[in-house]
């Protein structure tokens, strides 16, 4: 059984991809297949999961799921209000698709819903009504307990940078990969080579405290995207930088998304969005008002 | 398996880490379980010695003595000694004449046997039987069906007593409970605050390690190895205090309250083993449920 998936892992990319996050869902299964027809790729979006019983010596179908295999797809928020407990409705109605390799900036006025969104993808609050799917799997029904596994999915990055002060530069982006348990010889071989790839192997061994604004922030870029999830998720990246080293970023996060990772960014920046010349999503009172391919940051009040 | 090993080897080596970061914090964590454990120890010392005591005193009261008239006749004598041996709970009966029992009383009083001389004459003493018992609890049964016999003058025994102390050493048992039952409940408290502390200056920490997706029992390990690791060394600390406190105690003061009560101390060295097991138990359980109370809230992110 073994033996076949490791020779399926190295004949179809798509289909490690799909087997590694299947197995972070359903961690518990001994075995896990899944299969789909490969001549239709196009249209396929059930397939079935197929759970190897090791001691029944059994294969057994655990369940039937909608899955975008080969589909382009990757957020899809569907139907999705959130209305916080005090009342405020931060969202109603969301309708979105996000694809994979996208960059996809969010702009809106403070209050408009950028933040309940991230929130949203993170499950750091949970849809009223409505679904969102991330990859195929619907988020908003994931127990408390596979909230973490859902988390390694979706790199995150903040403002405010959090790192962690008493840790280097190093430390805190092997901090990441210790939390879901890397194996010592490959965080050893991952973290000088994301280090390298956001041009901070020189400060590897300061600590955040040394560092400029923007090189902190690169480090919280390394760390977001050290386990390599397809998702990377940046709240307002440039908030607290000045407009130079704000576009430095910008790079990088360009280069990742270059390199396969899907960016969605939450922004004010009126400079940066129109420079980019990506996807931008505009929310007003939680609202979608605008769904542009390379568009600019234009809000109505700009427009009064 | 190689996963969760490592893991638990991140886990293990933070709860150590952090341990010794705040070891301010961990002494004051320290002193209060030690303070508790001694507390209990004290207690617990208590709650062994009247049970030795108890266990003392049944095992030298557990005899009935029946006294025999002296105009008995013999078969009345015979007769009484068959319905004895025929009891249930009896382990043996004794014939002890006039004779033995002023020997025996003469050996007792040591010095004062003199006062005894020229009795032998006039025996006043009473022959007897002298039941020992498997339990003090036939001893009623045995004295209903002898007392009615001819030939019995009166019989002696001990229920009274051990009833009375019996009810004695439960209060003290069960209200030596009830303190330690409190006194656990106050140092949860006490260790829960002070691993509060920590989790609140590390709150930062945890709320960066959500984000990044490590799971709930990943972020509380190294706190509740830490506090486990505070609750060893209050238990040590406090197992070597009882155990050199209570053994020079019982050194300075065991053979005098011999010779006042009649009774001994339990010997430290017994109940070492008894100790170090309760206390370590209690120390972990009490270092990991503070832990886990303290951090309940700020696993909500």
């Amino acid at each position: 059984m073994l033996n076949l998936i490791k020779s399926l892992r190295l004949n179809y990319y798509k289909f490690r991809v799909h087997f590694s996050l299947i197995w972070i869902f359903y961690p518990e299964f001994d075995v896990l297949i899944m299969f789909y027809p490969i001549n239709s790729p196009q249209i396929v979006y059930l397939s079935f999961i197929l759970y190897y019983n090791i001691t029944l010596r059994k294969r057994i179908i655990h369940k039937l799921i909608y899955y975008d295999i080969w589909g382009e797809t990757l957020i899809k928020f569907i139907n999705a209000s959130k209305e916080y407990k005090n009342g405020v409705k931060a969202l109603s109605n969301i309708n979105l698709e996000i694809y994979k390799g996208e960059f996809v900036f969010i702009v809106g006025l403070s209050g408009a819903g950028k933040s309940t969104l991230v929130k949203l993808l993170l499950k750091e609050e949970n849809v009223t009504e409505g679904n969102i799917l991330l990859d195929g799997l619907d988020i908003t029904k994931i127990s408390n307990r596979k909230v973490p596994y859902l988390r390694r999915q979706v790199g995150v990055v903040f403002q405010d940078f959090r790192l962690l002060t008493n840790k280097t530069v190093y430390e805190n982006v092997a901090f990441a990969m210790e939390i879901v348990g890397a194996h010592p010889k490959e965080i050893r071989r991952r973290v000088p080579m994301i280090l390298s790839l956001v041009d901070l192997s020189r400060k590897a061994n300061s600590f955040p405290d040394q560092l400029s604004g923007g090189e902190q922030q690169r480090v919280s870029i390394a760390r977001s995207i050290v386990n390599n999830p397809p998702v990377l998720i940046a709240d307002e990246p440039t908030g607290n930088l000045d407009p130079e080293t704000a576009m430095e970023i910008m790079k990088v996060l360009s280069d990742i998304n270059g390199r396969g990772t899907t960016v969605l960014m939450a922004t004010h920046a009126r400079e940066i969005v129109n420079t980019m010349k990506k996807r931008v999503i505009t929310l007003e009172d939680g609202k979608v008002i605008r769904d542009e391919e390379k568009g600019g940051y234009e809000l109505e009040v700009s427009n009064i | 398996m190689s996963l969760k090993f490592r893991i638990f080897k991140n886990i293990t080596k933070q709860g150590f880490q952090s341990m010794w970061r705040n070891r301010g914090m961990g002494l004051a964590s320290v002193s209060s379980i030690t303070a508790v454990l001694m507390i209990l120890g004290v207690i617990l010392i208590l709650i062994l010695s009247i049970n030795n005591i108890m266990l003392d005193t049944k095992t030298k009261f557990d005899e009935v003595q029946v006294f025999l008239a002296d105009e008995a006749k013999e078969e009345d004598v015979n007769n009484i000694a068959d319905v004895l041996k025929n009891s249930e709970g009896v382990v043996s009966v004794t014939y002890e004449s006039k004779k033995q029992a002023l020997e025996i009383l003469r050996k007792d009083w040591d010095e004062d046997a003199y006062l005894l001389e020229g009795l032998e004459d006039d025996n006043p003493l009473p022959n007897s039987y002298i039941i020992k018992l498997k339990d003090i609890k036939y001893a009623k049964s045995i004295v209903d069906k002898v007392s009615g016999l001819a030939g019995v003058e009166n019989i002696t025994y001990y229920q009274e007593i051990i009833d009375k102390l019996m009810v004695l050493a439960n209060y003290i048992r069960f209200g030596g409970l009830a303190i330690i039952g409190v006194l656990v409940f106050v140092s949860v408290f006490i260790i829960s605050n002070t691993i509060k502390l920590t989790v609140t200056s590390r709150k930062r920490e945890i709320n960066i390690m959500k984000y990044v997706g490590a799971t709930n029992n990943y972020i509380r390990g190294p706190f509740i190895i830490e506090g486990i690791l505070l609750g060893l060394c209050g238990a040590l600390i406090s197992i070597l205090i009882v155990y050199y406190g209570y053994g020079y105690l019982f050194d300075a003061v065991n053979e005098k309250l011999y010779s006042m009560f009649t009774f001994y101390l339990i010997e430290p060295k017994n109940i070492f083993n008894d100790i170090a097991i309760m206390f370590a138990t209690l120390g972990v359980g009490i270092g990991a449920l503070g832990s886990i109370v303290s951090l309940k809230r700020f696993l909500n992110v």
